[in-house]
Parts: C-alpha cells; structure tokens; sequence
C-alpha cells in the first residue's frame, strides 16, 4: 500500500511539473548541476582522502630484534644525534644574555639556558616621522643579534635631530647645550650601537607599551638588576 | 544529430574521467616526487642507503634531520622558526639560540607527511625550507605616519601615547618550496574582527583544494595537490612569531 502511494505521489508530481515546464527545466537544471558539482569536486575530495590514507598506509611495525647491521646504523645515527646536539648546544652563550620580544614589549635575562629574571620594557613605536624637506626617521627597534658595547652610569643623552623635530623646535648645532639631557635616560644605560641603547625612563606608566623611538626602556629595578649582570660583549637577541 | 550527440558525450565522459583520475591520484603523484627528490639522486643514495633499507630508523633520521636544519639555520643571520610536532612547540631561533618558545595548542598535519621515506626525509628537511610567498592579518611593521609640528603649539596638540596595544586577528600562511603550506593561527576567536577571519580562515582551508582543482580545470594543466600544516597557538604567539620572522622565512621542521 505504502508503494502504491510512493508510485502515485511520484506520478502526480511529475504530472504536475510537466504543466511548469519552467520550473521543470529549473529541477532538472539544479539537479544537473549539483551532480556535475559533486562529481567533479567533492567526490575527488573524498577519493583524494582515501587515496592518501591508502599511501601512506603502513602495517602495525612488529618490533622484531634490530639485525647487526640495523644496529650499526642505530649506532652511528644516535652518536650523529649526540655530536649535533653537542654542537647546536655549542652556540648558546654560556654567559648572561638578554632577550628582547618587541611584540609583547618584555625581556628575559638568561644566563646558559636558566632564566634569570623577566620583566616588561617598551620598545620603538614604528612611528615615521616626516618633514617637509623630504626627511624621515622610522621609530623601530631593530630586531637581531647585538652585544653590549658600553655601559654608562647617570647617562645624559645628546639629543638627535630627529628629537628637535619631533617638538616642533628648530635644529640647533651638534654640540650646543640644549642637545644635551640630564636625567631622563635613568640612571644606567647601556648602548647596542647605532644611536640604540637599554635605559631607563620617567614616564614608567608606558612600560609595555610601544612607545620608544628605538631604545629599549626599562623600569628602574630591572634596568639596575641587566646593568649589573651583563658586561660589554654580552649579547642581546631582539625580535 | 543524434550521433553527433552520442559522440559528445562520450568525449566530455572520457575527460571529466581523465579529469578524476589525475585529481584523485594527485596526492600520490606529489608523494612519490617528493620522495623522488632523493631517490633519484644516486650520489645521495648511495651514502644513505642504509637509512632507505631500515625503515625503522626513520624517527632517528627525522631528529637528525632536525638537527642539521637548526645547525644551518644557527650559521645564517636571520631569525628562524623551529616546528617540533613531538614536543608540540613552536619556537623561534637567532644564531642558535632559542629566542621564544610558543606551545602549541593543536595542529593538523596532512596525512601524506607520513609517507616520506627516510632518504627524503633526510634530503628534504635537514636544512630551512623557506617561503614562497605568505599572507597575514597580522601586519609586520604597523607602521604609522606622522608629520612633523611646524612648532612647539601644534606638537602639543599632535601628542598622543597609545593606551593599548593593537591587536588584530592572528592568521599567517607560508606557501613553502616544495608545494607545502604552513598555516599559524589564534586558537580562540572572540570580537567580531576575530570571527570575520575565522570564518575566512576555515573558508580559505576548505576551498583550498577546491581551488586546486578549478584552476587546473579552467587552465587544463594537471592538477597540483598542496599538503598542509595548520598549527594553532595563542594569538600574541602568533603575532610575535609573524613580526620576528623576516620576509624570506626559514621554517625547520621535526614531524
């Protein structure tokens, strides 16, 4: 009864579909469509599955005694293992070094592979500033691998041009008495080369922020703790 | 007519089943190149051909491998970015030392990686492979323009300090050498921002092979298959990985 009623509700639909050719044509249409659609892309897909599944199928490894040779290999490729270990290990400082995430602004002192001390700093702001005789300076803290090359104790800072500009003041000479600053690099810092350098700040409150024209700002306590442990020569890794 | 008809059909079946077969036996057909690379240098085999005839050396191959990548990635100047899937870390390198370690949250590795035989395990990954192109929403260097006061006034009005620090949504693809794509991407997506790139993200893995296939089709060339590496990490992860990574990325990989 159930296929009669199957049969005959098939029959009256087709009925009355013949008297919408339209809608007909559209049915038939979507219907070509969808199986053209499923067997050009989504069936490859599927197939491409099993495809990889069955390549890289491997049998349940039986662990079986290794044969001499095997084991000879075993040997050679674990010492292999060990000799590169030995010399990967090899380019780590076995002193304190410093490492600089300019993402999240902090830093971490290690000394070997022990983490020494970790705090938050700030680090360049990526701010370009331009004039109007086509002159620009990019604040950014540059990223990679540098040593220590000076340390200096109630740093006053000399004033580039860059930092006149910025204020909207005119350039004076290159030894003139407002180049120079006192107190506002803290009390230690400690230069990477190319005007960059680790000091200190007074406006603490933008610790973690990306505020600096390039150095790297670090509060009192942990300004005191780096100046103290790294010497010149001791690397510092920025990213 | 009707033969003509016949005859059409018969021809688009013998291509859409030409079609099938090659995009089906894709992933074989790029299997067996990849492990080409290395059987088919006979020098290479020849020193290596005992690690090709015991397959049970394959996991002490892959961390030699790795090894020997690192070594190579420590000589050269760049930071790197260091994949263990043993150890589920993420982590990045400058001169040999690792300078961040990110763990990794969960990854999907394409099941072909697991058909690479030793001697192109060794051939392949035992130094950097580097990036073809990429593409990220994080952006590398945010950088912002500010144009110079014209005096000490105007510098006062033009001063701000940001509160916060931007973040946009973390989702980073490597199209490496060798056809493989790398993909990073932020584990939870919460503002609106975050789920646009979700849903762009989980698009972008579904059509992926979709539009492999489409454009092999539309430029009837035979069709590529692009094995795939998703890593999901934090979000401030992904980011710090993404801007210490240099245009040209080196990616060592331990499967």
């Amino acid at each position: 009864m159930d296929r009669l009623n199957v049969k005959n509700w098939l029959a009256n639909l087709k009925t009355s579909l013949q008297q919408k050719p339209a809608l007909f044509r559209l049915i038939k249409a979507s219907a070509l469509v969808g199986i053209i659609t499923f067997v050009l892309f989504v069936m490859p897909l599927i197939l491409q599955r099993i495809v990889v599944s069955a390549a890289v199928y491997h049998p349940k490894h039986i662990a079986l005694k290794d044969s001499v040779a095997m084991s000879e290999e075993r040997i050679l490729l674990e010492n292999n293992i060990k000799q590169l270990n030995k010399r990967l290990n090899a380019f780590i400082p076995s002193n304190h070094y410093l490492i600089i995430n300019s993402t999240d602004n902090v830093f971490m002192l290690y000394k070997g592979k022990t983490l020494i001390r970790e705090g938050i700093c700030s680090t360049g702001s990526y701010l370009l500033l331009e004039n109007d005789k086509q002159q620009s300076w990019l604040f950014k803290t540059p990223k990679g691998e540098f040593k220590i090359l000076n340390k200096k104790v109630d740093p006053v800072w000399k004033k580039p041009d860059w930092a006149f500009i910025e204020e909207g003041l005119p350039v004076p000479s290159p030894n003139h008495p407002s180049r120079f600053e006192y107190g506002v690099l803290g009390d230690y810092s400690m230069s990477l080369g190319d005007g960059y350098m680790i000091h200190g700040t007074l406006w603490q409150r933008y610790l973690g922020l990306p505020v600096t024209h390039g150095c790297v700002r670090m509060n009192d306590a942990d300004l005191e703790a780096v100046y103290k442990t790294l010497s010149v020569g001791s690397k510092v890794y920025i990213y | 007519m009707k033969t003509s008809r016949i005859f059409l059909y018969t021809i688009s079946l013998i291509v859409v089943l030409f079609y099938l077969v090659m995009t089906v036996s894709a992933p074989v057909r790029k299997l067996n190149r990849i492990n080409q690379l290395a059987t088919s240098d006979s020098i290479f085999m020849n020193q290596n051909s005992a690690i090709a005839t015991y397959k049970g050396l394959l996991p002490l191959v892959k961390e030699s491998a790795y090894k020997e990548a690192q070594i190579i990635l420590a000589k050269q100047d760049s930071i790197g970015l260091l994949i263990n899937f043993n150890d589920s870390i993420a982590s990045l390198m400058l001169k040999g030392v690792e300078i961040h370690a990110s763990k990794i949250i969960s990854y999907k590795r394409d099941k072909l990686f697991n058909g690479i035989k030793a001697p192109a395990v060794k051939k392949i990954f035992s130094s950097p492979l580097h990036n073809i192109s990429e593409f990220s929403t994080v952006v590398k260097e945010p950088i912002v323009k500010k144009r110079a006061p014209k005096d000490p006034a105007e510098a006062l009005q033009m001063a701000t300090v940001p509160d916060t620090i931007a973040a946009e949504p973390a989702y980073v693809v490597y199209d490496m050498e060798l056809g493989f794509r790398l993909i990073l991407v932020q584990e939870k997506w919460e503002t609106q921002a975050e789920k646009k790139i979700e849903r762009k993200f989980k698009s972008d893995v579904r059509k992926q092979r979709l539009n492999d296939m489409f454009y092999s089709l539309i430029h009837l060339k035979e069709p590529v298959y692009t094995p795939t590496v998703i890593i999901v990490l934090n979000a401030n992860e992904v980011r710090s990985i993404y801007r210490a990574m240099p245009w040209k990325a080196s990616v060592v990989m331990l499967l």
